[in-house]
């Protein structure tokens, strides 16, 4: 059961991996979207232990699935997608939501500034839109705090740090197939601190997304507070001044 | 500060350091190391901050402070065991279904093959290597890796 892969190489090819669980009503019409904006690109629908028939109806709409046998989260679905990707050799993996959130014309985009020579392309809401404010004052500071660190480790200010609309190029995909972090939030935050320690630039890209603000979705303030500590202590933990040292000019890895 | 107090800094502080170096080196998870903290943060402010331990025990009624320091250590260790059994639960579950998947996705891929693959080999894995040095178990009925707890 080999599933540790060899770096990518070859000609360019992109997935787009859908993390989804119990999506049965969007799915069908997500894949359909994003196979119609972007043909060359294949569609893997991870499935993280659906009670309902998201593998099949996603299977139906002609993405492949790769069905996990138990909950993972986001995180250890997107590791499952880019283990997939780094196995079947594709080059470039863009995460998408199931919910249809994140527009497909925006895929482009983020792929464009991958060509560009980023590392990791984030779609970003520059323009915080009224569903942020419905949000407490108190998370508000604390996630623009949690930013701010972010920022100040990597030399570089990143606007939107718990965006799940992200393209990996293949530096990326191949540090990230083994160590995406499974955690809430981490899953997120962490990857930033992950590629920028590496020396590999990042790239915000501005979009808009459909439907429900994203970015802050309505957890349980004990669960956001918890992961919000943890957060804090991994940060803290595995500091390093890597990714400011990259950013100098002459600075090596 | 007295010797004592100085000890027992010491002793935390390195607990503390332990810790976040086996976070750094990614051997503990996040999560496991915050059911620590409290430990170590415990022992360095009853460390630090002198008389503490005395005052406290004197508010609750206890004559002799050191009892306050068992009583809060062994319910601490015991809520960490009664979460460690609540996380062991859940991954043996877990285990069950991916033995599950595996053994059935190799009976459906391997419908075309004559010889079902040998049962040390399952999907190219070795055997859960017995304890011990004992030879592996010829009896029929697969690997027998330990507790009688178990079935």
């Amino acid at each position: 059961m080999d599933i540790v892969g060899t770096p990518v190489a070859g000609p360019a090819r992109t997935l787009a991996i859908i993390p989804a669980l119990n999506e049965r009503e969007c799915i069908g019409a997500v894949i359909e979207h994003l196979r119609d904006s972007l043909p060359e690109v294949d569609v893997v629908v991870v499935d993280d232990g659906s009670t309902d028939d998201t593998a099949a109806v996603a299977a139906a709409a002609g993405a492949r699935v790769v069905q996990l046998p138990f909950n993972l989260g986001v995180g250890g679905a997107l590791r499952a997608g880019l283990k997939f990707a780094r196995r079947n050799g594709y080059t470039h993996a863009v995460q998408v939501d199931a919910d249809g959130q994140h527009d497909p014309s925006h895929v482009r985009q983020l792929l464009d500034a991958l060509d560009a020579g980023a590392a990791l392309a984030v779609g970003s809401r520059f323009v915080r839109d009224a569903g942020d404010y419905e949000v407490g004052l108190v998370r508000r500071l604390a996630m623009r705090l949690l930013s701010w660190l972010v920022a100040i480790l990597l030399g570089q200010r990143i606007e939107d740090t718990t965006s799940g609309f992200r393209a990996f190029g293949p530096e990326a995909i191949e540090m990230l197939a083994d160590r995406y972090p499974r955690d809430y939030l981490s899953d997120t935050v962490e990857t930033l601190l992950l590629v920028g320690y590496r020396g590999l630039p990042i790239v915000e890209v501005p979009v808009q997304m459909h439907g429900r603000a994203g970015g802050l979705p309505s957890a349980r303030n004990a669960r956001l507070a918890y992961h919000y500590v943890r957060m804090v202590l991994v940060i803290g933990a595995t500091a390093s001044l890597n990714a400011r040292r990259a950013r100098r000019p002459g600075g090596a890895r | 500060m007295s010797s004592a107090q100085l000890a027992g800094l010491g002793v935390t502080a390195i607990c503390l350091v332990f810790l976040i170096g086996l976070l750094r080196r990614g051997h503990l998870r996040a999560k496991y190391v915050m059911v620590w903290m409290p430990v170590s943060l415990a022992m360095l402010v009853f460390s630090v901050v002198p008389g503490l331990l005395d005052d406290v025990s004197l508010w609750i009624g206890i004559a002799y402070p050191p009892a306050l320091l068992f009583m809060l250590a062994i319910a601490l260790l015991l809520l960490i065991c009664m979460h460690f059994s609540w996380e062991l639960s859940r991954v043996e579950e877990r285990l069950r279904l991916l033995a599950e998947a595996i053994a059935i996705r190799d009976a459906e891929h391997d419908r075309s093959t004559a010889m079902p693959p040998h049962r040390h080999e399952v999907a190219g894995l070795a055997a859960v290597p017995p304890a011990g040095m004992h030879p592996p178990s010829s009896t029929p009925g697969g690997v027998r890796d330990g507790s009688w707890l178990d079935a």
